[in-house]
């Protein structure tokens, strides 16, 4: 009884070897590890994507098509960074103790020397993964506590995530291989002390199975990402009582920025409204009336929001190109267009591709009703592939470039 | 069958691993590289938030989780799984459930925000995980009971074995 107290209440720094659970190992932690792996590379490929499509003039233009690739890109970004939670809360269970690994002796420089860099580069492996599933879960729910930008930090912090990823990978790659190259109960692997487990002694009696505890692993990612991703897979929506957005909204799409927010509602709705179109011949201004007695077109569409949730709608309004073929605009021209809305994303440009695509649209209508107020009344951008953000609402005029 | 290598880090690397290394180096740098431009304020806040998630993980989290694992190491032997899997799947849940039902980002004007009952989505996760442990514990306490009463060896072989204290 008394052993037991002392090991409670220690009263020195606990050491690696105190730690006895034969769940703390690198069976649990190479199996555990890579699936965060694969989740952060799903992470950081659809992150790149993304940066892609919202990065002005891109060296390789980005597609138009599939329509909805952006949706399932992001959509991917976001269940598999809420996955990845439950993966990084076991791995760094798994290897906790390593924590109080007791220094090297100072008579070994070069020893000094890469231990620091190892232990280094895991502090920052660690802090980046932490700090990335946090403020993205954050910037899903659009709570932004932290003071500075979201976009730019959480690019560049993805790159110091990843090289310091890659450098574990190179560092670790031996006991990762012969981690999964044994049985998941083979104990000589573990390292909770100085010396290899012997296998004949046998494991102190705990309170799950390693097996147990990965299938318990795979059960706590699969619950975190079906409670959460209705948002984006309609199909989940019963199940997600902790999405962000239930999916819905006038028109069956939700909103992110109100035209109260973006402070529109009395030029938006007012009988002077007039869409300009500005081309190298001139200007010429269209009234809501003019733009509904041209040819109508209906193209079915998703809104995808780079906070991962997306909804398809049924659009209708006037083609981009048919509007521009009859002011003889030729093709392979970038587009501005402006909102009515004056701060935040009230300018975005169109890239030629885009401009010329056959479902890019001046929408008037979303699920045939006129649009509603917050989703762009009078007249919004639609166009296919495209980050929400810039399917610009509330448009008051575009001018060719 | 080959002797499983014991310190990895140990063995001498090969030019592969030191390749990765370099090129994982090169790819953190320019991570760094992209940081660098912000302004200082904002270079402040990213190292405060970098830090703290480290110190809340490593004291916070790991120091309960350690607590939680005493706790459940005093229970009896066939309640300890279910208990310990109740725990951690309603922790994860809480975790990335937490900027939802907080409703931190919540605007007035807009009704398709945070517009899930998350108070509904808590008492049924409380009640499921309760019900699911509290099966699943009674299940498990009644063959355990009865293994021991048709005076056979205690269902686990290692029974005389406690685990250590920190776990």
């Amino acid at each position: 009884m008394s052993g037991r107290v002392r090991a409670l209440v220690p009263v020195r720094p606990p050491r690696p070897e105190d730690f006895t659970s034969p769940l703390r190992s690198p069976a649990v932690a190479a199996r555990v590890g890579t699936w965060l792996g694969v989740a952060f590379a799903v992470c950081f490929v659809t992150g790149l994507i993304s940066h892609w499509a919202r990065t002005p003039d891109p060296w390789l233009a980005f597609p138009t098509r599939p329509a909805w690739g952006y949706r399932v890109t992001q959509g991917l970004h976001v269940v598999s960074g809420t996955a990845a939670v439950p993966l990084l809360l076991v791995k760094l269970w798994s290897v906790y103790h390593h924590l109080f690994a007791p220094p090297p002796s100072l008579r070994d420089p070069r020893r000094v020397l890469v231990t620091i860099a190892e232990r280094g580069s895991i502090a920052l492996l660690v802090a980046s993964s932490i700090f990335q599933l946090v403020i993205g879960l954050q910037n899903s729910a659009q709570w932004y506590p932290w003071g500075f930008d979201f976009r730019s930090v959480h690019y560049a912090v993805s790159w110091v995530l990843i090289g310091a990823l890659v450098i574990h990978l190179g560092v670790k790659w031996p006991l990762i291989t012969a981690a999964w190259r044994h049985d998941v109960d083979d104990r000589r692997l573990d390292q909770h002390g100085e010396a290899p487990t012997d296998d004949d002694v046998p494991a102190p009696a705990g309170v799950l199975e390693r097996r147990g505890l990965l299938r318990l692993t795979g059960v706590a990612a699969a619950s975190a990402v079906v409670l959460t991703a209705g948002g984006t897979v309609p199909a989940l929506r019963p199940f997600s009582l902790f999405a962000a957005r239930s999916g819905d909204g006038p028109g069956g799409i939700p909103i992110n920025t109100t035209a109260r927010a973006a402070r529109v509602v009395g030029n938006a709705t007012a009988a002077s409204w007039a869409l300009t179109v500005r081309t190298s011949a001139g200007e010429r201004a269209f009234s809501l009336a003019e733009l509904r007695s041209l040819p109508q077109r209906t193209r079915t569409l998703p809104i995808a929001c780079v906070e991962g949730w997306s909804a398809s709608g049924e659009w209708r309004g006037v083609g981009l190109r048919e509007l521009l073929d009859g002011l003889e605009v030729p093709r392979g021209r970038e587009v501005r267009f402006r909102s009515l809305q004056l701060s935040g994303r009230g300018v975005t440009v169109l890239p030629a591709d885009f401009v010329d695509d056959d479902a890019t649209l001046l929408a008037l209508d979303l699920d045939g009703e006129p649009l509603a107020l917050d989703h762009g009344f009078p007249c919004r951008l639609i166009a296919p592939n495209r980050p929400g953000v810039y399917q610009t609402k509330w448009l008051s005029s575009l001018e060719v470039l | 069958m080959s002797t499983p290598p014991t310190g990895a880090s140990r063995s001498r690397p090969s030019i592969g691993r030191s390749l990765t290394v370099v090129l994982g180096a090169g790819v953190l740098g320019y991570g760094v590289l992209l940081l660098a431009p912000e302004p200082s304020d904002t270079l402040w806040r990213v190292g405060i938030w970098l830090a703290a998630g480290v110190v809340v993980h490593d004291v916070v989290i790991a120091g309960l989780s350690i607590l939680l694992g005493a706790v459940v190491l005093r229970l009896p032997r066939p309640v300890r799984a279910p208990v310990a899997v109740g725990l951690v799947l309603g922790a994860v849940v809480a975790a990335v459930s937490l900027p939802a039902w907080g409703r931190f980002g919540a605007k007035a004007d807009n009704p398709t925000l945070l517009d899930v009952d998350y108070r509904l989505g808590a008492i049924l996760t409380v009640v499921i995980l309760v019900l699911g442990v509290a099966v699943s514990a009674s299940w498990r306490l009644r063959r355990a009971h009865r293994a021991t009463a048709d005076g056979g060896p205690a269902a686990d072989p290692r029974a005389g074995r406690e685990a250590g204290e920190w776990d």
